[in-house]
């Protein structure tokens, strides 16, 4: 698989800090966001889970 | 890792006939590699490229050469190609695989972002579209754009599901508010009602019909006893009255005991028979007086019909005695029955709803009737009462049986409605939350291009300044053309005129620094900490004046990359990047390249410190 641009991999840890930031996403799942965003590798069943993930972990903040 | 360069093996690549060795010191800021035209410097810099970027630069923009062709020296081949890099701690070696560039060792390799001085003016006087291809790869962000896609349809999905379940949830409780206004509309709301309802005690389908049906089939077992027991008694009465009629119809007949008629019976059949077996006889065969034969016969004839008559009553009489017999043992056993069954009924009766009427025992004529004969009466008397009662017992039956029905159709019916609140509650939250990630997602998206943008431009008419201050020009604006994907647009600010299009004002000197500044601003954005910046000859426009300038403002910047690689021409570069170099904390490594044959190639001369 082709490796990421750097504009992806800027914005896609952007994104994930603040995803992890507003409690959308558990901070373990961090570099597995992070990356499948910036390699455009993420797929609707996982937004899913990871949102899943973040339910069950507690309360979310929501985005600021 | 550091990625400081420590060594360069060049070997049969470009203008290396022979093997190139070139020791880099991995702790200068600025290493300066300087020589006269067609020394080689732009094949050290494609060397460093094959091996950082896969690419050969300088042969992969000429569209009229392909690296199999051109990369290998004058009379070697591809397979001869090979480039060895050295950092302090690891090695990387390029070679040609066809047209591709193939790298062996660790990943990642060393972040090399190289300039070439016919890139720098693409950057300025490109077209929009051309100047974003060119910066694409630091400003392309599909990625996260095709992540943010499916992140849509994860939401869009999510909200679809959301939908049916509301639906779902208001069908249930259209249903169950139809209940409850079935039912009478009680309480205050159809939730609240239904609550009641499901949780009243003893609304138990088993557990409230169960005693009244026992206690109906309790009433139809004592009232179908209290039929035998009448039929019973009716049936003693028949015996009676039979018993009478036979002893009755016994007493009119001959008084002659049973015993003593029989011995007669018998005595008269033997005269009878002696008489007509001596036919002759004139004297009686049981007296021995004289008869008249004619007369005696037919006295004989006379009694012995009218004893045979005596005989069938008295037999009457014995049969009507037993029937009589049997009729009172029958009764006797129908009524403890039916005491038996009404003793039952009223246990039972006792556990019956409040409703229903209780049961009072009746006061027996004590003086007037034998025990069996009260019991019986005073059975008669509850059963009486519990038929009279059948009736208020029937309709609580069917009530508590119509509340059971209630109650499971209600209790039914508000699962379906809690069940499909809990859906649509877990769906909610999922979808709100893909529609918050969807919010992060898109905001920082929108906003990163053009901050980084904004961030570059900014940089750029800084860096600008240093090496063209009070000049009256400076990059004012980059910006992502909003009606045409893959344009980007920059402005300048032109001697108070604001808004220009560089490339109609700038002379060649401004639009060289410019691009320059343009690039070294996008790479201390997005190459990261590590990174590692060659510029190949770039500037070649500028006066010495602000020459000097840029060597001051490029060894100041040296400190925000890992080393800044400079090859040029000019000898004026190295003197002035001495100069700067020797002045500040920035150490410079000058590698001088000597005149090149074919026979050597490319060749190298360190300068001392």
């Amino acid at each position: 698989m082709d490796a990421a641009q750097p504009a992806d991999e800027a914005l896609a840890t952007s994104i994930t800090d603040a995803l992890v930031e507003a409690r959308l996403v558990p901070s373990g799942k961090r570099a597995a966001v992070m990356a499948a965003l910036a390699m455009g590798t993420a797929r609707s069943d996982h937004w899913v889970a990871w949102a899943t993930a973040a339910l069950q972990h507690g309360s979310v903040r929501g985005p600021e | 890792m550091s990625y400081g360069l420590s060594g360069l093996t060049l070997v049969k690549v470009r203008g290396a006939t022979s093997r190139t060795d070139i020791k880099f010191e991995p702790d200068a800021h600025v290493v300066l590699i300087h020589g006269a035209n067609g020394a080689g410097k732009s094949t050290i810099l494609d060397g460093l490229d094959m091996v950082a970027n896969g690419r050969c630069g300088s042969i992969d923009d000429r569209g009229s050469a392909t690296v199999r062709e051109h990369v290998a020296s004058v009379g070697a081949t591809g397979r001869q190609v090979r480039v060895d890099l050295t950092t302090s701690g690891s090695m990387w070696t390029a070679r040609l695989a066809g047209s591709l560039v193939s790298v062996d060792g660790p990943s990642p390799r060393p972040p090399i972002f190289v300039l070439r001085r016919y890139r720098v003016a693409r950057l300025v006087e490109a077209r929009p579209a051309e100047r974003y291809d060119a910066l694409r790869s630091l400003i392309d962000v599909a990625g996260v754009e095709r992540a943010e896609a499916t992140l849509i349809t994860a939401a869009n999905s999510a909200k679809r599901t959301l939908d049916a379940a509301l639906e779902r949830h208001g069908e249930a409780d259209a249903a169950l508010g139809r209940l409850w206004v079935a039912s009478g509309g009680l309480g205050n709301d159809h939730r609240e009602w239904a609550l009641s309802v499901t949780r009243r005690p003893g609304t138990d389908s088993l557990r409230a019909a169960g005693p009244l049906q026992a206690l109906l089939g309790a009433l139809d077992h004592a009232e179908a006893a209290r039929g035998t027991a009448s039929a019973a008694q009716k049936g003693l009465a028949a015996a009676r009255q039979g018993q009478d009629r036979a002893r009755s119809a016994a007493a009119q007949a001959a008084t002659l005991s049973g015993t003593d008629a029989i011995g007669l019976v018998d005595l008269l059949r033997q005269a009878q028979s002696a008489m007509e077996q001596d036919a002759d006889a004139e004297v009686c065969p049981v007296c021995s007086q004289r008869i008249d034969r004619a007369t005696l016969r037919t006295a004989l004839a006379e009694r012995l019909s009218r004893l045979g008559t005596w005989r069938a009553l008295s037999k009457a009489v014995r049969d009507a005695d037993e029937a009589a017999g049997h009729a009172e043992a029958e009764a006797r056993r129908a009524d403890q029955e039916l005491v038996a069954a009404v003793d039952a009924l009223a246990c039972l009766w006792e556990q019956a709803p409040a409703a229903v009427p209780r049961l009072e025992a009746t006061e027996a004529d004590t003086g007037a009737a034998d025990p069996p004969s009260r019991a019986r009466t005073a059975a008669l008397g509850l059963l009486q009462q519990a038929l009279a009662g059948r009736t208020q017992l029937e309709h609580e039956l069917d009530r508590t049986r119509a509340a059971a029905t209630l109650r499971t159709a209600v209790a039914t019916q508000l699962a379906h409605v809690e069940e499909a609140e809990e859906a649509a509650s877990a769906q909610a939250g999922l979808a709100d939350h893909l529609r918050a990630m969807l919010t992060i997602v898109q905001s920082r998206r929108k906003g990163f291009a053009q901050q980084m943008l904004d961030r570059v431009a900014g940089e750029t008419a800084r860096l600008y300044e240093l090496v063209h201050p009070g000049e009256g020009v400076a990059l004012q604006a980059l910006t992502l053309d909003p009606a045409r994907r893959g344009s980007l647009v920059h402005t300048t600010q032109f001697h108070g005129a604001h808004g220009v299009a560089p490339q109609g004002y700038l002379s060649d000197g401004h639009m060289d620094t410019l691009g320059l500044c343009l690039w070294l601003a996008v790479v201390k954005e997005t190459g990261g900490p590590n990174a590692i910046v060659a510029l190949d000859d770039v500037l070649t426009s500028l006066d010495d004046t602000h020459l000097a300038r840029l060597v001051a403002m490029l060894t100041a910047e040296s400190r925000h990359f890992t080393q800044l690689i400079v090859t040029t021409h000019q000898r004026a570069w190295h003197d002035h990047a001495r100069r700067e170099t020797a002045t500040t904390a920035a150490r410079m490594q000058a590698i001088e390249l000597l005149p090149w044959s074919v026979r050597d190639g490319v060749q190298v001369r360190i300068e001392a410190a």
